[in-house]
């Protein structure tokens, strides 16, 4: 017994099915291919878009550098709310200063949920203090020149959130005052602080505790964990979270140990010309101890080195730094 | 075993489920009366055809429509780097003088004593974000330009911090270049005018 086929002999039988199957899977195809391009394309566009915003706030804060004056304060205002995400890498042999990424994103789409950060734009040559994620419609930043005796570096200190600075002493309040920022409020009490505002206690128990009795140098104390600071740093220790404090104080230490080499090489070039100078053990000290530590508490130790370094140049007839 | 079916085209199995099955009263083909499945005319399938080709050219209109805006928008992206990169080029270049591995320790002034320093270090090298960095000085003019080491510190007036890379374009400033000297046992700046120039892509 022959046994039949299952499709049907008939040329057009067959046309029929391939003319179905094939506006079922070139439909199906199609459609699939167009609305993955449509959502990659899209996503490209959203990437390159954060990509740029994060270049933009970069260039943004370049102006915060101050050169010679003691602090500026400014503002970035987005149309919308945004993400600014920061990320810190001490240094190493490839990056002798270590270095740090901003990276930004917003809310989009339909559900108008946060997107995914743009890509990281790498720095170099700036100190940036800030909260890992800063999320708000406002970027508040300020600067303040960072001296170890010799200049170091302009400090950056970036917030979207809301801080409240209880009965702060008069050098402080005087440097809130200077900047001018809306994000940072004054208070006498507790009470008088914005419900949503991080509170900040020179005394007593609050979100953030300065512990210091000159506040030139002292230590922080914020969701537990303790980073010492010494001039400035002190906004960094307020404003940024211990991770990228710590890291930012590792490349503080790194540029501060090369420039006290530095000022070491321009002493040995202009003895020639009999132009001695007598800070020449204390930038090798300040140096071989920046080197050699990895923590926010050597600024600490150093403190009277540079106190006493400043005062020997200070008084030279030939100067280095200053 | 075969259709009783004297005039059907096809020939199907009695217990053949899968068939198609026309519609229309007058169809063409004659199935055998078990036969489940629908079988549509020429002309639905003429319109499946057409609709195939139809969303084909669509998506391929879509494809090109895509690439076109693709194409224009990195343009735009390539000419939005050239910017930002402008600005960060023109932003950096004024602050540079004022940077403390720089600076004399005044506005736009340039320590030479610590150029000449900075220039035998390799860490400093990738610090600035840029692609060359030259500081000139201009007045008083030499003929020669002779760049600076140790060994021709005095007689110098080019310090190449970071070698310009090929086919990127200059951005520069003027600023006052000083180093130390001495007369009579008393020290003092002895300043002279300079351009420094930064590196960008273009």
């Amino acid at each position: 017994m022959k046994r039949r086929g299952i499709l049907p002999k008939s040329k057009k039988g067959i046309e029929m099915s391939f003319t179905w199957l094939f506006a079922i899977l070139a439909g199906t195809a199609i459609l699939f291919i167009a609305i993955y391009a449509a959502t990659q394309f899209i996503g490209v566009a959203k990437y390159q878009q954060y990509t740029e915003a994060a270049k933009s706030i970069t260039i943004l804060i370049d102006p915060l550098e101050t050169g010679i004056a003691s602090a500026i304060g400014d503002i970035i205002a987005f149309k919308q709310e945004t993400r600014t995400h920061y990320n810190c890498l001490a240094p190493n042999s490839a990056e002798p200063f270590g270095k740090q990424t901003i990276s930004f994103s917003e809310k989009s789409g339909l559900g108008r949920e946060w997107g995914v950060p743009g890509g990281e734009i790498s720095i170099r040559n700036k100190f940036i203090f800030a909260n890992n994620m800063e999320q708000g419609k406002n970027l508040y930043m300020f600067s303040m020149p960072f001296n170890t005796g010799f200049k170091v570096t302009d400090l950056i200190f970036l917030s979207a959130e809301e801080y409240c600075f209880i009965a702060p002493p008069n050098k402080v309040e005087d440097e809130i005052e200077q900047i001018n920022l809306k994000n940072i409020n004054i208070s006498t009490s507790i009470k008088d602080c914005p419900e949503q505002a991080t509170t900040v206690c020179f005394t007593g128990g609050c979100d953030i505790v300065v512990d210091s009795e000159d506040y030139e140098v002292g230590a922080v104390i914020k969701d537990g964990k303790t980073v010492y600071f010494y001039g400035p740093l002190l906004y960094g220790a307020i404003f940024s979270d211990s991770k990228i404090y710590e890291c930012n104080t590792q490349r503080l230490l790194a540029k501060t140990s090369e420039l006290a080499e530095v000022y070491l090489d321009k002493i040995d070039l202009v003895s020639i010309k009999q132009c001695d100078s007598a800070i020449e053990p204390f930038l090798q000290a300040i140096s071989s101890s920046a080197k050699a530590s990895k923590s926010s508490i050597t600024f600490v130790a150093m403190a009277d080195l540079i106190e006493q370094m400043d005062k020997r140049e200070g008084q030279a007839t030939c100067k280095i730094y200053s | 075993m075969k259709s009783k079916l004297a005039n059907s085209r096809f020939n199907f199995p009695s217990n053949t489920k899968n068939l198609l099955k026309s519609k229309r009263p007058n169809s063409r083909f004659n199935f055998p009366s078990n036969t489940k499945n629908l079988l549509k005319s020429k002309r639905s399938q003429l319109k499946i055809q057409e609709m195939s080709f139809m969303l084909l050219g669509l998506v391929l209109f879509f494809i090109i429509a895509g690439l076109f805006f693709l194409v224009v928008s990195n343009a735009g992206l390539q000419e939005d780097v050239e910017t930002l990169n402008y600005e960060k080029a023109v932003s950096t270049i004024t602050r540079l003088a004022g940077s403390p591995e720089l600076s004399c320790g005044k506005q736009l002034c340039v320590d030479a004593d610590k150029l000449v320093v900075l220039k035998q270090r390799e860490s400093f090298k990738n610090f600035w974000d840029i692609n060359g960095l030259v500081v000139k000085k201009i007045y008083p003019s030499e003929d020669e330009e002779i760049e600076c080491f140790m060994g021709t510190y005095e007689n110098c007036n080019t310090f190449t911090l970071k070698e310009p890379e090929q086919g990127f374009i200059e951005v520069s400033s003027y600023v006052t270049l000083c180093k130390k000297d001495v007369v009579a046992g008393y020290s003092y700046d002895k300043c002279q005018l300079a351009k420094i120039s930064a590196y960008i892509e273009k």
